[in-house]
């Protein structure tokens, strides 16, 4: 009954009060207060639902509500926390983000960011397929429509287009897995954990999938792509958890293994070489996904192998990830919107000495991008070595095989760590260090407290993450895992029997660093009140006339590696080299595109255009040849029918069919 | 061509009238087809004010031909606007930035007019009280910059971080790719050819010799052969001259050293540097042995030379080189020998064979890149008619080139200095020239040309009524080369500047007079 | 264990005592080697100890990370320094994992000085820095290389056993193995570092810089800490491969400290000698060099794999 009217509280306050100010949108201020004021509402209201379950407190609850099955246990909490608590950041920073925006668009904004929200919210506690594909599906419209929020501009309806397609592409999957989990043939669980994973692997930035994610992310306001962000590609793995059909470990195992290890290097790569900071965000969540998958793929195969401690620190880890990820790259797309308001634009070569005016911005947004690196004292650090943990747990007891696999799995991590200690170095230097690059940005100032506050709040919410780590490894992890048996991680033994040790140390040896930190600059301050502190220009090299234009650019701090890794040769690069002895104009630009935008979906899209224009052809306009083609398409199927034997054991279709193809269907309690 | 230049040989003097005075337009073609057609080199291309007052300016081309051993001299009268010859001939740009910065001549159609040593007219305007001159900021210039969003510019000096003059570098790069590189000097001007107009005299000799301090033998020789030319009597015996070969082969040494040290350090080679660090400290040494400076500030003089080379001391220096040059032998050796060295130098800032002529590159630098111009031996002076160091050639202008043609001269000159030193028996053959100058022919002009050991140095001296210097012209080989450093960085990753720069090793001061 | 502990407290006090004295043995040998008198042995230390005197200029540019740079540089160099066995003897600090955090601790140390040389909006920093998480970056494939060698080699997750593990040195390949991955270990240690032939400590030319360009902009006490910080992390690198092959414990504990500090001290020597006799490569050359060391390193990760797990 708590569960109940709780969830129902949650799910009218977000419902109506995304109706509510839709209504009321000739009136932007009440509208923006009805807007804001019932997503945090609802989601306080879905927070301590989501907590309740999360620290069982409350058992799990399974109930019936408007004709559909409903779940609440601990993995619902578990993926709802990040959406709650974002949710409520995110509205709250709306309010400034969305101030001065033209009279009747505050309405249609919150209709649907409440609408995602709510939507996000009910994928977690779908029960069965069916609710699973409807909140699927409400989410992905309600949130296309956050991503064509700025429909104005060509870009934005050209990634909200790619975004409607791919989420529909990953829905009819899902469609389709459900489909063949009834079919018996020996060929259907395989197709079916293919539909599955990549259904759910699109919403979660599978490489190759992800070609949506960062064109969307960058078009959508600010905090709506934080949501999107910190709650969306997290459902893929709660899809994946609560309804992929029965699998091995090992087969799983390999599979997430090899997309993390790809998504991991591909996204930071590509992440590095954006000169868009929202884009740059976006890939980044490619990778850290990336990170988690790859923490799961090696649970699994420690599953596999037997090997308990690699299967906890595997699993444990990349679940601890996905909070990590989901609070510190909520706040940077915050931080992102705050930069972009203040600014005007998100290109990152533009910007620059935006940290003396925006001092809180610069010093929250460089403590999340040091923690999402998986630098030490960060949270990140924390799953990192955990997953660090796990592919070294091989050495104690596993194949040769596998221990070789796992060895470059770990090196796969350094090397992503170490990209992406380049890459946030470089966001952090290009936006808010040195002087700005533009007169455009000259004036910025700090963003007003509505649109500060979030972003503590939730860098607040990262560091309790990093305290409680331990606590949180011992008693919330198990409980998450225990549910979501479709995956078999209720397999797993009791977490806390492995790993938390690690965690305490790392995290009291991270407190003794930021003690130490503290304490040596104590030291040298106090060493230095003795002489004045004097404040003299950047070393110019005695040039009497330095511009701005005599520092890096974001581009250029990551040139040398982006050459390295030829993603800047070729159509990356326009150059026009300066001609001749005396030259008088010369440019060169680097626009990194998307390797699988550019080899895979291309090219698809050009054979599918091509192939329709030819099919088109018999689009002739006249009645009579389209009548035509109905009887001879009619005689086809009839001759078809004819020399096919009719299986007359078909059963009748019921819900009892589907029960042992599916686990997931089987829990599933007819409405009283 | 008799009726459009006048040709004369290298240290001659003749009346200036004798000089064909053309009209702009033949003079413009003139100095192109000599140029662009048959391969003169431009030596000097300068303004000086016409000889009374409202006579517009004087502008004086000397084309050097390599081939004949002679300098092609011309002239033209202008008022103030002259039509660039750069965009047809590139190797004129440095020349009329020049003319337009000194005498405020309206270059028109130059592509680059930009100030090139920001330095006030050489010819006092009246003061204006309505119109106060603006003060001149160096480095305060347009500079030439890429478009795109992220590119962006790195400036290096004019304060360097090594004990070295100063200049100030504009990369334009994306990251470590540079693009272009300009530079812009002129911190170095102190106004040396103002100050030398009505010379010559007692300060005349010093402030030559400290055009460019590491150059003096070859500063000094070339305006006592100007003297000695405008002053028959002034005659230098034949051993002076040798021992003025002598102390400039010495010089050369130095610097070449000095200068493969430095390439040395610039990879982090320690042994080469040490070693050649010393090691040029040991020829001058040398030098001062000979003089008593280590620069040989005192020792060439209009009419010979200041000091002479007893047996003894040439029978001292002769066994100290052969020392030395062992020593040098082998730290060049430990140098050319390491794959890491090799692989730094290699293909680094290349110079093409056409650029280099193009844009008139000379001395080592445009020896690398395959030229073939050496002083020494296209306009031979002093003892060089009689007696030289054997040619040394390399191919490729990149900083290896540069490198080898270096070493090369190093042994080549090491080689001749031994030859000379043994054979020298001569014994105060080379009296102390006089101390008074006698009186320079009036209304005349000389050219003097020297191959310093950065290549081409020009000196022009033209006298008025009095034989006082109505116009001294110093083309210091700095002046040729400096563009040459700028192509050679195009298309280069920004870390291989210092080593570039420092295989071109050009002159600051000499260029900034 | 009493005495152990105190072994290893004593080591810890070495390290922070004598790491500027690694950098003078440094220098010294370069000197000697080209036939100067060259600086001081004790040379470091004075340096450190006049900056620390020293007023402090910053720049206006900076929007305050500037002065974090060095206390976070040393910080972390000083917290990973606890979990080395100083002499063989087991940290007192050690814990499953702690390799880990030794190798992202220096990446945060790394990391803040990047920031903090980014905040003077300098070119020459931001070449530096541009230069530093390049290098960084790819060092950290044959770093975790060399880790995964040492877990495997000694069955275990933390860095005390790794690196005190008894090897059985009668085998041929596990030796082979053994000093391939010191080797790349060395390697590391010369990027990290920023030791010819990556990049040179004496140059004084801002545009081929790495290290030093980075530091252009501090003085005073913040160069005094990054100094400081940099010896640290000299010794720390260098104990880390000395102890690689350093084969388990003999003798009295008193002589493996001395062979400890002497073996250490050692390789400050060979640094000097190294960088004698080479010359930097091109920037473009070292990732590829970094590339070719992890691929060392992975060939050395495999002869474990293969022979040295099924010893006894």
């Amino acid at each position: 009954m708590f569960s109940f009217s709780l969830f129902a509280l949650m799910f009218f306050v977000l419902f109506f009060g995304a109706v509510l100010s839709w209504f009321l949108r000739q009136r932007p201020v009440t509208a923006c207060r009805i807007g804001a004021g019932s997503a945090i509402l609802g989601c306080a209201a879905g927070l301590i639902l989501a907590v309740a379950h999360l620290f069982q407190w409350v058992d799990k609850a399974q109930f019936p509500w408007m004709g559909l099955d409903w779940r609440l246990d601990a993995l619902s909490g578990f993926f709802m926390l990040p959406v709650l608590l974002v949710g409520i950041a995110a509205a709250c920073h709306s309010v400034g983000y969305l101030e001065g925006r033209s009279e009747n668009r505050q309405g249609v904004y919150w209709l649907f960011f409440n609408l995602t929200l709510l939507s996000m919210l009910l994928v977690t506690a779908a029960d069965t397929y069916v609710e699973l594909l409807l909140t699927w599906e409400a989410m992905c419209v309600t949130s296309f429509a956050l991503v064509a929020f700025d429909y104005k501009e060509d870009k934005v309806r050209h990634a909200a287009w790619v975004y409607i397609l791919a989420s529909h592409a990953g829905a009819l999957l899902l469609i389709l897995m459900f489909a063949l989990q009834t079919n018996a043939s020996p060929a259907a669980p395989v197709a079916a954990l293919v539909c599955g994973l990549l259904g759910f692997g699109m919403k979660s930035g599978f490489p190759l999938l992800h070609v949506w994610l960062p064109p969307s992310y960058d078009a959508a306001p600010a905090p709506a792509t934080s949501v999107m962000s910190a709650g969306m590609v997290n459902l893929g793995i709660c899809g994946m958890m609560r309804f992929l059909p029965p699998v091995t470990p090992a087969l799983i195992g390999w599979i997430l293994l090899a997309v993390g290890v790809t998504s991991a290097l591909m996204g930071i790569l590509l992440a590095m070489t954006q000169s868009n900071l929202k884009r740059l965000l976006a890939y980044s969540s490619v990778e850290n996904m990336g990170i988690v998958f790859l923490g799961m793929g090696l649970g699994f195969l420690g599953l596999d192998q037997g090997n308990t401690a690699m299967a906890i620190c595997g699993i444990g880890g990349a679940m601890l990830h996905i909070w990590n990820h989901a609070f510190l790259k909520g706040t940077l797309f915050l931080l992102a919107g705050t930069v972009q308001k203040a600014t005007g634009t998100v290109a990152m070569d533009e910007m620059g000495g935006l940290g003396k005016n925006m001092p809180i911005t610069k010093s929250v947004f460089t403590c999340n991008a040091a923690a999402l690196c998986g630098l030490p004292p960060g949270n990140a650090f924390l799953s990192e070595a955990m997953i660090y943990l796990a592919a070294f747990q091989c050495v104690v007891s596993g194949s040769n095989f596998m221990l070789g696999v796992a060895m470059l799995a770990a090196i796969a991590l350094a090397l992503t760590g170490g990209l992406a200690a380049a890459t946030f170095s470089k966001a952090v230097s290009a936006v808010f260090q040195g002087e700005p690059r533009s007169d455009a940005i000259k004036d910025a100032c700090e963003a007003p407290r509505t649109m500060r506050a979030p972003t503590l709040f939730l860098s607040g919410m990262a560091f309790i993450v990093f305290l409680t780590a331990p606590w949180l490894w011992n008693h919330v992890l198990p409980a998450v895992l225990s549910q979501a048996d479709a995956i078999g991680t209720v397999l797993i033994p009791d977490l806390a029997s492995y790993g938390s040790r690690t965690l305490a140390a790392v995290r009291n040896f991270s407190l003794l660093t930021i003690v130490l930190i503290i304490a040596l600059e104590y030291l040298r301050d106090r060493r230095m009140r003795q002489q004045p502190l004097e404040y003299k220009c950047t070393w110019d090299c005695g040039y009497a006339l330095p511009t701005s234009r005599m520092q890096y650019t974001g581009t250029a701090f990551t040139q040398p590696l982006s050459d390295f890794f030829n993603l800047t040769k070729g159509k990356n690069r326009t150059t026009q080299p300066p001609e001749g002895y005396f030259p008088t104009s010369a440019s060169v630009d680097i626009e990194v595109t998307d390797p699988a935008d550019h080899y895979l979906w291309r090219p698809i899209n050009l054979i599918t255009s091509r192939i329709a224009d030819r099919t088109r052809r018999i689009q002739s306009g006249y009645l009579h040849i389209y009548i035509l083609m109905a009887v001879i398409a009619l005689l086809a199927m009839l001759i078809f029918a004819a020399v096919t034997p009719t299986r007359v054991d078909d059963p009748p279709i019921g819900e009892s069919d589907i029960a042992p193809a599916a686990t997931a269907v089987a829990r599933h309690t007819p409405a009283p | 061509m008799t009726d459009t230049t006048l040709t004369i040989t290298n240290c001659t003097a003749i009346p200036l009238q004798r000089v064909p005075s053309l009209p702009v337009n033949t003079f413009r073609e003139t100095l192109l087809e000599l140029v662009n057609q048959q391969q003169r080199r431009v030596s000097a291309f300068f303004a000086m004010p016409g000889a009374d007052t409202g006579q517009g300016l004087e502008l004086i081309a000397v084309l050097a031909n390599d081939n004949d051993h002679t300098c092609d001299l011309t002239r033209t009268t202008i008022q103030d606007e002259f039509a660039s010859l750069t965009p047809e001939c590139p190797t004129f740009a440095w020349f009329e930035r020049e003319l337009a910065e000194q005498y405020s001549i309206a270059i028109t159609g130059h592509p680059w007019l930009k100030p090139i040593r920001f330095q006030p007219p050489m010819i006092d305007g009246a003061a204006d009280p309505a119109n106060p001159p603006k003060t001149i900021i160096a480095g305060d210039t347009d500079y030439f910059t890429m478009d795109g969003e992220g590119t962006h510019e790195v400036a290096v000096g004019p304060v360097h971080a090594s004990v070295i003059e100063p200049g100030h570098f504009r990369f334009q790069c994306l990251g470590e790719d540079v693009y272009s590189l300009e530079i812009s000097l002129g911190y170095q001007h102190r106004g040396v050819e103002k100050m030398l107009l009505g010379g010559p005299d007692r300060r005349t000799l010093p402030m030559i010799a400290t055009v460019s301090g590491d150059s003096t033998i070859a500063s000094t020789t070339a305006y006592a052969q100007l003297c000695e030319c405008l002053a028959p009597s002034l005659k230098p015996s034949p051993d002076a001259l040798l021992l003025r070969g002598i102390a400039a082969e010495l010089e050369r040494l130095a610097n070449h050293v000095g200068d493969l040290g430095a390439l040395a350090g610039d990879v982090a080679y320690l042994p080469t540097a040490s070693f050649c660090g010393r090691l040029r400290g040991e020829f001058l040494n040398m030098t001062a042995e000979i003089c008593g400076n280590r620069f040989g500030r005192n020792l060439v003089r209009p009419g010979g030379v200041k000091f002479a080379l007893t047996p003894a001391k040439a029978e001292k220096i002769f066994r100290w080189l052969d020392q030395v040059s062992k020593d040098v032998d082998n730290a060049l050796n430990l140098m050319f020998e390491a794959a890491t060295v090799l692989d730094r130098f290699e293909n680094i800032g290349p110079v093409s064979k056409t650029a280099a002529l193009d844009i008139g590159l000379v001395g080592p630098a445009a020896r690398a890149a395959g030229l073939d111009c050496d002083i020494r031996f296209s306009h031979p002076y002093a003892c060089y008619a009689d007696t030289a160091p054997a040619r040394s050639e390399a191919s490729g202008g990149d900083t290896l080139a540069r490198a080898l043609i270096r070493r090369r001269e190093i042994t080549a000159s090491t080689k001749w200095l031994k030859e000379q030193l043994a054979l020298w028996k001569k014994d105060n053959q080379t009296t102390p020239a006089a101390t008074a100058l006698p009186a320079l022919a009036p209304d005349s002009i000389a050219v003097s040309l020297v191959e310093a050991w950065r290549g081409e140095m020009c000196h022009v001296a033209v006298t008025d009524a009095q034989g006082a210097f109505r116009r001294y012209k110093i083309v210091d080989p700095s002046f040729h080369n400096w563009f040459g450093l700028a192509l050679s960085m195009r298309g280069e990753q920004i870390s291989h500047f210092p080593i570039c720069n420092k295989s071109f090793n050009l002159s600051y001061c000499g260029h900034d007079l | 264990m009493n005495n152990n502990l105190c072994l290893w407290w004593t080591g810890l006090i070495a390290a922070f005592l004598l790491a500027p004295l690694l950098k003078g043995i440094i220098n010294k040998t370069k000197a000697i080697i080209v036939g100067r008198r060259g600086p001081k042995l004790l040379q470091p230390y004075y340096n450190i100890i006049k900056l620390l005197r020293k007023g402090c200029v910053r720049t206006t540019t900076s929007c305050g990370l500037l002065a974090w740079g060095p206390p976070v540089t040393l910080a972390t160099a000083m917290i990973a320094l606890l979990f080395l066995p100083y002499a063989n003897q087991i940290s007192p600090f050690a814990f499953t994992g702690d390799a880990f955090l030794f190798a992202y601790l220096l990446g945060l140390g790394r990391f803040a000085l990047v920031l903090g040389a980014m905040d003077t909006g300098s070119s020459f920093e931001g070449m530096g820095s541009s230069r530093e998480v390049q290098f960084a970056a790819l060092a950290e494939g044959p770093l975790f290389a060399v880790l995964g060698f040492l877990a495997i080699s000694s069955r275990s997750l933390n860095l005390s056993s790794m690196l005190t593990c008894p090897l059985p040195a009668q085998v041929p390949t596990v030796v082979a193995a053994v000093i391939l991955a010191a080797g790349i270990a060395f390697v590391v240690l010369l990027v990290e570092n920023c030791r010819v032939p990556f990049d040179d400590p004496e140059t004084h030319l801002e545009l081929t810089m790495i290290h030093e360009a980075m530091v252009l902009d501090y003085s005073g006490p913040d160069l005094g800490y990054i100094l400081y910080g940099s010896c640290l992390k000299l010794w720390l690198m260098a104990a880390f491969v000395w102890l690689m092959l350093i084969p388990g414990d003999f003798g009295s504990p008193g002589l493996m400290m001395v062979l400890h500090i002497l073996g250490i001290l050692l390789s400050g020597v060979i640094i000097g000698i190294i960088e004698s006799v080479t010359a930097r490569f091109r920037f473009l050359k070292l990732p590829q060099f970094l590339l070719g060391s992890l691929g060392a390193a992975l060939i050395a990760l495999a002869l474990t794999i293969l022979t040295g797990r099924n010893l006894p």
